[in-house]
């Protein structure tokens, strides 16, 4: 096995994702396009007149044939502008969404790393017990997990933990929507928790901490369910493997047999599942977590005010922020392409023959 | 029976669903997710006969708002659970359960008009595809790939917010973005069928292109995604209920569990019964599609069960 | 003498889907130390069971009914989960057929290796992998360093079976059981293999018992050999003995499959052909379970399941000596 190998699946597969993001941006602009509609009468503001949309429909090349509109877009994307949204007074799209992805990320990491720590052992040991009770009871809290909603899932832990147990805060960022003017956190990275602990604000931290339980709890326990799945059948796959009764054969200690020799085997499909645990939750997961918890900045946020319902929609109200939208929509797609590739890469790492 | 009609293909359907329903009769999480489905789907119709607030149902406002004694004035309207209203009453004074029901309604018919809008697509791609082979194949099933790669509810919101929500935009959205599970799997049956020996002997018989598909490759084509329309009904229910929360999928006055659920965030601290029944009633709902779905694939595949 | 190792009364059986496979009825067989034997039989005929039933690693399905295996007097089959692993890999360690299923793909030898040792000699770092190297030129593989750094599948069939036997070695075992180990290598590895397996006992100390197919496998390492049919051994008596002086009808059988040596086309006729077919053992032939397909089948053979007769040193269960005894 040489490193070339490697090397080539990887740009293979790199170039790929380029193909995919190209599609999603292909998919989005045209599906945005099923029913015709015009945004210059959004872009005009109140009252225009018929040169004024003129003029703007001219100017964003709304007049050209829709592949030409649509080689304009793509040019447009690629040089890194989505357009601008109209609810956050016209502020460019992108760094709006830049800007909100750290704490929505950080969401969505803490919850993947819920998922694995405590959907791999479960499944493993699920795996173990084929048919038997302990299996049987994570075979039905995987199928539960999956049909939870997770934003009624946040409502009910707010009222078990935050109003009748009152042992966590109930929404928003340390607790309080004017938490952040009475500990103000200097940005570095963007995201709440980490900025709070690199500069060494320690009661913030812990008060941005615990105001995140709830919300990662929330956002983990699908994922948990879906890694219980996946690691106990790919798991139960190894387990019947020839190599396993040679491990078994030379007095190997059962729990290494599980959860070395055969977790190892079993990796590939456990960590797609991670990858794309860590994309959903960061992304859609997390708009529901936001909404339901009260937490801002993030995607949920941004959305919430772009669907002209948010909690502190500043735009016009009652109208859909539709150039933001297909912005999220984008970004969306760019995240789940980079979280497979990011997967390719962890599969090789771990099983060199997947580059043969 | 002519030599190019399929083999036995609806005696046989029959025989083995009769078989498999025998089956599954015996597993009790099968049993309790078709009871659940049942009695939901026969409450929900029934809901306009049976229910003392029909009206309330549809979306008018209790009047006079119920008065309940204890309950602070901030939440006027929002009673406990009573003789007169078993789930309570929620934000408008309406009788909960009644609007539970509508709302498992409104799901349920979202969830089966999305479900067979997105097989009528998927088994029209993947026809097409199997069938005409080559680079439409090819270019067919990468944009599938690509419809794949991320969740279907977030390009669900890009033609939301193209079209603006309501009642119709969510069957339009959804529909148009579930379908390529469907297109994989009608290709995969159509190449397995387009294969058969009685294909080819309809083919020489000279029965046209659009004979074969329409009497051959597509009656084969939908038993098997019977099942995965089982299972994703659940999934339908639940997108849609949580576009609808997030403001972009059904409006209020109709009845959506998604939107009753974005409605009570505010009670939690004062009505628990508010934010409790609506979603709870959503879970047992999805919990009990998926169930069915779940079941029925382990017993026609037991090697994902790994017996 | 005391046998290193004993099996008594073995009665074993699957569920299957379709019923009960009665495999063992009452199986019995002892091993000395440093003995070689070798168990010949057909596909089917409950060699490989054996082999996993003395180190119990049964396939769930199968149940033991009754029966002892005795390693040095204890009882291997009435031990538990932890004691077992205690003599697997350090008193008792097996050699499988098919090495490239039989090492983990995704682990390095090396991590194989000293894994191995680690936990079978406890020793740790850089004695560990000292160790390691030591056993890997023992079985005669060159360049041990960059074998240590190779991926499984990175190894020729006959490397990676060396490997296996190394790690099989590890830990000085009284006893080591290998199961086909030449039947997925090309002939000429098979006389390596084969011959390294001389060598490695000649130096050491241990017992092997080698399950294999061939007859001709088994008489080149062999002290004794059984042969075995439909779950029963049949004969059991010192390598000559069976070989010139075979007395079952079975074994005759298998002798005359012998590939003879005709030149170049020598290794086209590989597998032993015998005429008809192992016996369905859900519905075994009554009496003895080779009667169908014996040539001198006798009435008595339909009605009765032989017992053991004693010929020349050789047992044989078979009604054609009866009257000789």
């Amino acid at each position: 096995m040489n490193d070339l190998n490697v090397g080539a699946y990887l740009v293979k597969r790199a170039l790929l994702t380029v193909v995919v993001v190209i599609g999603t941006i292909t998919i989005t602009f045209f599906l945005s396009h099923v029913v015709p509609s015009n945004p210059v009468i959004l872009l005009a503001g109140q009252n225009p007149t018929p040169e004024q949309i003129a003029r703007l429909t001219h100017e964003y090349g709304l007049d050209e044939p829709l592949y030409v509109q649509f080689l304009i877009y793509l040019r447009q994307v690629f040089s890194g502008n989505l357009g601008i949204s109209f609810s956050f007074s016209l502020q460019p799209v992108l760094p709006l969404v830049l800007q909100t992805l750290p704490n929505s990320m950080t969401l969505g990491a803490l919850a993947t790393l819920l998922a694995i720590v405590v959907g791999i052992p479960l499944g493993v040991e699920s795996a173990r017990r084929t048919g038997r009770k302990f299996d049987s009871l994570m075979r039905i809290f995987s199928v539960s997990s999956v049909a939870l909603p997770q934003f009624w899932l946040g409502l009910i832990l707010q009222l078990i933990f935050a109003v009748y147990l009152g042992i966590l805060p109930n929404a928003s960022y340390g607790g309080s929507l004017l938490f952040f003017d009475m500990h103000p956190v200097k940005t570095v990275t963007g995201s709440y928790l980490i900025d709070s602990l690199l500069t060494g604000n320690f009661v913030t931290f812990v008060a941005i901490a615990k105001s995140m339980v709830l919300p990662v709890l929330t956002l983990a326990l699908y994922p948990i369910g879906l890694m219980i799945k996946q690691t106990r059948s790919s798991v139960m796959a190894a387990l019947s493997q020839d190599y396993i009764r040679t491990a078994r054969a030379y007095g190997i200690k059962e729990r290494e047999v599980n959860y070395r020799f055969a977790l190892k085997n079993a990796l590939p499909p456990i960590i797609v599942t991670a990858a794309l645990t860590f994309a959903y939750s960061s992304t859609l997961g997390v708009i529901y977590v936001e909404e339901v918890f009260n937490l801002a900045p993030g995607l949920g946020f941004l959305l919430r005010s772009s669907t002209g319902t948010g909690i502190s929609s500043t735009g016009i109200s009652g109208a859909l922020d539709y150039q933001l939208i297909l912005g999220l929509a984008i970004v969306v797609g760019i995240f789940y392409a980079i979280a497979n590739l990011v997967a390719d890469a962890l599969q090789i790492y771990f099983d060199r023959r997947i580059a043969r | 029976m002519r030599i190019t009609d399929s083999p036995r293909s609806d005696a046989w359907g029959f025989f083995r669903l009769l078989h498999i329903i025998r089956v599954l009769s015996r597993d009790k999480l099968f049993v309790f997710g078709v009871t659940v489905v049942l009695s939901l789907a026969l409450l929900s119709i029934a809901a306009p006969y049976v229910s003392p607030y029909t009206s309330q149902g549809y979306g008018e406002a209790a009047v006079p708002p119920p008065s309940c004694p204890g309950v602070p004035t901030e939440v006027a309207g929002v009673c406990p659970p009573s003789l007169l209203h078993p789930l309570g009453t929620e934000i408008l004074g309406r009788d909960l359960l009644t609007r539970i029901l509508f709302g498992i309604r409104t799901s349920l018919i979202i969830g089966l008009f999305v479900v067979i809008t997105a097989t009528a697509i998927g088994l029209f791609v993947g026809i097409t595809a199997a069938y005409i082979g080559g680079w439409v194949d090819e270019l067919l099933m990468r944009t599938t790939d690509v419809f794949l790669s991320f969740p279907h509810v977030i390009l669900a919101l890009v033609i939301l917010a193209t079209i603006g929500p309501n009642f119709y935009s969510v069957f339009i959205a959804l529909g148009a973005v579930w379908w390529p599970t469907f297109a994989r799997l009608a290709r995969g049956q159509a190449l397995s069928v387009k294969s058969q020996n009685y294909i080819l002997a309809a083919q020489a018989a000279g029965v046209g292109r659009f004979g074969i598909i329409f009497k051959h490759i597509l009656p084969n084509s939908i038993a098997p995604l019977t099942v995965q329309m089982a299972l994703d009904m659940g999934a339908s229910i639940l997108a849609e209920a949580g576009l609808s929360f997030l403001g972009l999928g059904i409006r209020p006055p109709t009845a959506d569990l998604g939107v009753m659920v974005f409605e009570s965030t505010n009670f939690i601290t004062t009505a628990w019964w508010y934010p409790v029944f609506p979603g709870l009633f959503l879970f047992l709902l999805v919990l009990s599609f998926n169930l069915i779905g779940d079941r029925v694939t382990q017993y026609l595949d037991p090697r994902l069960a790994g017996k | 003498m005391e046998p290193l190792l004993e099996i008594k009364d073995l009665r074993l059986v699957f569920s299957t889907e379709r019923g009960i496979l009665d495999l063992f009825q009452g199986l019995s067989l002892s091993l000395m130390s440093r003995e070689v034997l070798g168990i010949v039989g057909e596909s089917g005929s409950g060699k490989s069971t054996l082999a996993y039933t003395i180190i119990k690693l049964l396939p769930g399905n199968a149940r033991i009914l009754s029966g002892k295996v005795l390693l040095e007097g204890r009882d291997i089959l009435s031990m538990k989960e932890e004691e077992l692993r205690r003599i697997r890999g350090k008193e008792i360690t097996m050699v499988f057929q098919d090495p490239s299923t039989s090492l983990n793909p995704v682990f390095r030898i090396k991590d194989q290796m000293l894994t191995v040792v680690k936990e079978n000699l406890g020793l740790q770092g850089e004695v560990a992998r000292k160790r390691a190297l030591e056993l890997l030129k023992q079985v005669e593989l060159p360049d041990p360093e960059s074998i240590m750094n190779s991926f499984p599948f990175e190894l020729s069939g006959g490397m990676q079976q060396r490997v296996m036997i190394a790690m099989a070695l590890a830990a000085n075992p009284k006893l080591i059981v290998a199961d086909e180990p030449t039947s997925s290598v090309d002939a000429t590895i098979q006389t390596q293999i084969l011959s390294l397996l001389k060598k490695l006992k000649a130096e050491r100390d241990f017992s092997l018992i080698l399950i294999t197919h061939s007859i001709a496998v088994a008489k080149e390492v062999s002290d004794r050999i059984a042969v075995m049919y439909a779950g029963e051994i049949v004969e059991l008596g010192k390598v000559e003995t069976v070989i010139e002086k075979h007395l079952h009808p079975y074994t005759e059988a298998l002798l005359k499959s012998i590939p003879r040596p005709r030149g170049k086309s020598e290794m086209k006729r590989m597998l032993p052909v015998v005429p008809g077919q192992v016996p369905d053992l859900i519905s075994p032939p009554s009496g003895c379970r080779f009667h169908p397909r014996c040539p001198y089948a006798m009435d008595i053979c339909k009605a009765e399941r032989p017992p053991y007769f004693n010929k020349d040193g050789s047992l044989v269960m078979c009604w054609l000596y009866s009257e000789e005894r």
